[in-house]
C-alpha cells in the first residue's frame, strides 16, 4: 500500500510540475495564432521527453550517478564543457524566465508590479532551496500545479467551435494571415519547451538524492510514461483554450493575463483563482528546479559535492552556484525584458542547445560499462536516434527561423 | 572557425536587415504590425471590460491585465512613430492607421478609467468598433 501510494504521488507530481513558463506562453501563443495546428508539435515533444527522461532516470537508478557526471567521464571534459555551458547558459535564462513568471503571477494576484516581487521570489526561493525539505518542496510544488487542471474544465464550459478545432488539428499549417516561417519558428520553440534541458539534468540528479537503485525502475517508468503525458494534457488544455478564445478574434496572447483569462470568462473568479495559483506553483515549482539543475551541473562536471539532501556546508561550492545562479536570473529580470520576452528567447537558445543534452544521454545509455545489461534496446535507440535527428533538425533551423521571422513576428 | 564565420556573417545579415533605409514595402509591412498590436489591445480590453461587467474577474486582475494591453499598445505607438515616411504612398497608409491608433489609445483609457458597469460596456464597445477597423486595415494591407 506504501508503494501504491508512493508511485501515485510520483505521478501527482510528475503531473503538476511538467508545465513551467515555457509551456505556459509557447501553447497559449501557438493556440492563439495557430489555434491547434501544433498540437502534433505537443505530442511530439510529450513523447521525446518521456524517451529520454526514461534514458536519464534509468541510467541513474542503475549506475547510482547522475547522467551529467557520467557525460564527463565517458566523453571527455571538452565535449562535457560544450555540454556545460550550453547547457547552464539555457539553464540560468530559462531560471530568470521562471522567477518572472511566479513576479507575473503574482502581479495578477495583487496588481503590484512584478519587478517589485522579483528580489522577494529569489530570497524565498533560495531560503526554501537551503531549509526545506526537498521531497516536501517537490510534493507541495507539484501538486499544487495540479490546479491548472482548471483549463481542461474551463475548456468544456467555454462556447467554442469543436469541429473547427478538430479540423485545425488534423490540417497542420498556418492558418491565413500566418505564413510557414511563422509556423515552423513557433514549432521550434514549443518543441523546446517540452524538451527543455533542465528537466532532464533535474530528474536524474533528483534520481540519484532520492538514492534510487534498479528496483525502482518501475517507479521511474510509471512516473516518466504516465505523468508526463497526463502533465502533457496541463500543457494542451492551455493551448485549447487560447485556441478557443484568442484565435477566432484573430489576437495574440503576449502576457499572463490574457493566458489567464479563459478560465475567467468559463468559470469566474474561482477559475481565476485556479489559474493564478497554478501559474504560480508551475513556475515556483520550476524556478527551483532550475536553480538546483544549475548547481548539479556545475558541480558534477568539476566534481565538487553536491545535493540538496546534504548538508550546506558539505556542499558549500553547490550552494555557492545555485545562489549565483539565482542573483544572475534576478539580474536578467532587473534588465527590465519582459518576463515573456525572456521567455521566448529562452526557447529559442534552448532549440540549439538540445542537441548539446541529449546526444550524451543516448551515448551514456548505451554503454554497458555503466548499465550492463539494462543498456538501451532496439526501441529506445531507435525513438532515441529518431529524437536526436529531430532535436538537430530544430537546433539548426531555430537561429534562422528566428531572424527570418522577426522572432515569429513574420 | 566556420561557427566564427557562421556566427558574423548571421550577426551582420541582421546589422544591415536592422540599419538598411525603409522602402514601401518595409513600410507597409511595419504598419500591419503596428496595426496588429493595436487590434490585439482593442480586443484584450474589450475582453477584460466584459468580464468586470459579468463580475467575472477581480480588480486586482483587471488593473493588471488592462496594464498589459496598455503596455503592448504602447509598444505599438513607438513603432508607429519611429518609422520613417520613405514617399508619398507611404504617408497615405500612416494616415489611415493614425486615427485608429489614436482612437483605440483614448477607448482604452476610457475603459480602464471607467467607475461604472455602463461606462465599461460603452468603452467595450467602442473598443470593439476599433478592433474591427483594426482588422479591415490588417486585411487590406496584409
Amino acid at each position: 500500500m506504501k508503494k501504491f501510494f508512493a508511485i501515485a504521488l510520483g505521478i501527482l507530481t510528475a503531473i503538476g510540475g511538467f508545465v513551467d513558463i515555457g509551456d505556459i506562453v509557447a501553447n497559449a501563443e501557438a493556440g492563439a495564432r495557430f489555434g491547434l495546428a501544433h498540437v502534433w508539435v505537443l505530442v511530439v515533444g510529450v513523447v521525446g521527453i518521456c524517451v529520454y527522461a526514461e534514458m536519464a532516470g534509468r541510467v541513474a537508478a542503475v549506475s547510482g550517478r547522475p547522467v551529467f557526471d557520467l557525460v564527463r567521464e565517458r566523453l571527455g571534459p571538452r565535449m562535457a564543457l560544450a555540454n556545460l555551458v550550453g547547457s547552464l547558459l539555457v539553464t540560468v535564462l530559462t531560471l530568470g524566465a521562471e522567477i518572472g513568471g511566479v513576479g507575473l503571477a503574482l502581479q495578477l494576484a495583487t496588481s503590484v508590479n512584478y519587478l517589485l516581487w522579483v528580489p522577494v521570489i529569489a530570497f524565498v526561493l533560495w531560503a526554501a532551496l537551503w531549509r526545506v525539505k526537498f521531497t516536501l518542496l517537490e510534493n507541495l510544488f507539484g501538486l499544487t500545479g495540479l490546479v491548472l487542471v482548471v483549463f481542461v474544465i474551463a475548456f468544456f464550459r467555454l462556447p467554442a467551435d469543436h469541429a473547427e478545432l478538430l479540423h485545425q488539428a488534423t490540417h497542420p499549417g498556418p492558418p491565413s494571415g500566418e505564413d510557414w516561417g511563422t509556423y515552423w519558428f513557433m514549432a521550434v520553440a514549443l518543441f523546446a519547451s517540452a524538451l527543455t534541458p533542465y528537466e532532464v539534468f533535474f530528474f536524474s540528479s533528483g534520481a540519484v538524492e532520492e538514492r534510487w537503485s534498479a528496483k525502482d525502475l518501475l517507479t521511474s517508468r510509471i512516473n516518466v510514461f504516465v505523468g508526463f503525458p497526463l502533465g502533457g494534457i496541463l500543457a494542451f488544455a492551455l493551448m485549447l483554450t487560447s485556441a478557443a478564445v484568442f484565435h477566432p478574434l484573430n489576437t495574440s496572447v503576449d502576457s499572463l493575463s490574457q493566458v489567464a483569462m479563459p478560465a475567467a470568462i468559463a468559470l469566474g473568479k474561482l477559475g481565476l483563482a485556479a489559474a493564478i495559483l497554478g501559474f504560480f506553483a508551475a513556475t515556483f515549482g520550476a524556478a527551483m528546479e532550475t536553480s538546483l539543475s544549475t548547481g548539479y551541473t556545475v558541480a558534477q562536471y568539476f566534481g565538487w559535492n553536491w545535493g540538496k539532501l546534504r548538508e550546506p556546508r558539505d556542499a558549500t561550492r553547490f550552494h555557492t552556484v545555485v545562489m549565483v545562479g539565482i542573483i544572475v536570473g534576478v539580474a536578467v529580470l532587473f534588465t527590465s525584458i519582459d518576463p515573456i520576452q525572456l521567455t521566448e528567447y529562452t526557447l529559442v537558445f534552448s532549440a540549439v542547445a538540445l542537441p548539446l543534452t541529449y546526444l550524451p544521454i543516448l551515448v551514456v545509455a548505451n554503454d554497458r560499462g555503466y548499465l550492463g545489461d539494462r543498456v538501451n534496446g532496439r526501441l529506445a535507440n531507435g525513438l532515441g536516434t529518431a529524437y536526436l535527428i529531430v532535436v538537430v533538425a530544430a537546433a539548426v533551423a531555430a537561429i534562422p527561423l528566428m531572424i527570418v521571422t522577426r522572432m515569429g513576428g513574420g | 572557425m566556420i561557427a566564427t564565420v557562421a556566427v558574423v556573417l548571421s550577426w551582420a545579415g541582421v546589422a544591415y536587415d536592422v540599419s538598411r533605409p525603409t522602402d514601401y514595402r518595409r513600410y507597409v509591412r511595419t504598419m500591419v504590425q503596428v496595426a496588429e498590436s493595436g487590434h490585439d489591445a482593442a480586443q484584450t480590453g474589450r475582453l477584460i471590460a466584459q468580464q468586470q461587467v459579468d463580475g467575472r474577474i477581480t480588480a486586482a486582475f483587471g488593473t493588471a491585465a488592462y496594464d498589459d494591453a496598455a503596455k503592448g499598445l504602447a509598444g505599438a505607438q513607438k513603432k508607429f512613430a519611429g518609422e520613417g515616411l520613405p514617399d508619398e504612398r507611404s504617408q497615405r497608409l500612416r494616415d489611415e492607421l493614425s486615427p485608429l491608433l489614436t482612437g483605440t489609445v483614448v477607448a482604452l483609457g476610457d475603459t480602464v478609467e471607467a467607475s461604472d458597469d455602463r461606462a465599461r460596456e460603452a468603452g467595450s464597445a467602442k473598443l470593439g468598433e476599433f478592433a474591427s477597423s483594426l482588422e479591415d486595415f490588417i486585411e487590406a494591407y496584409g
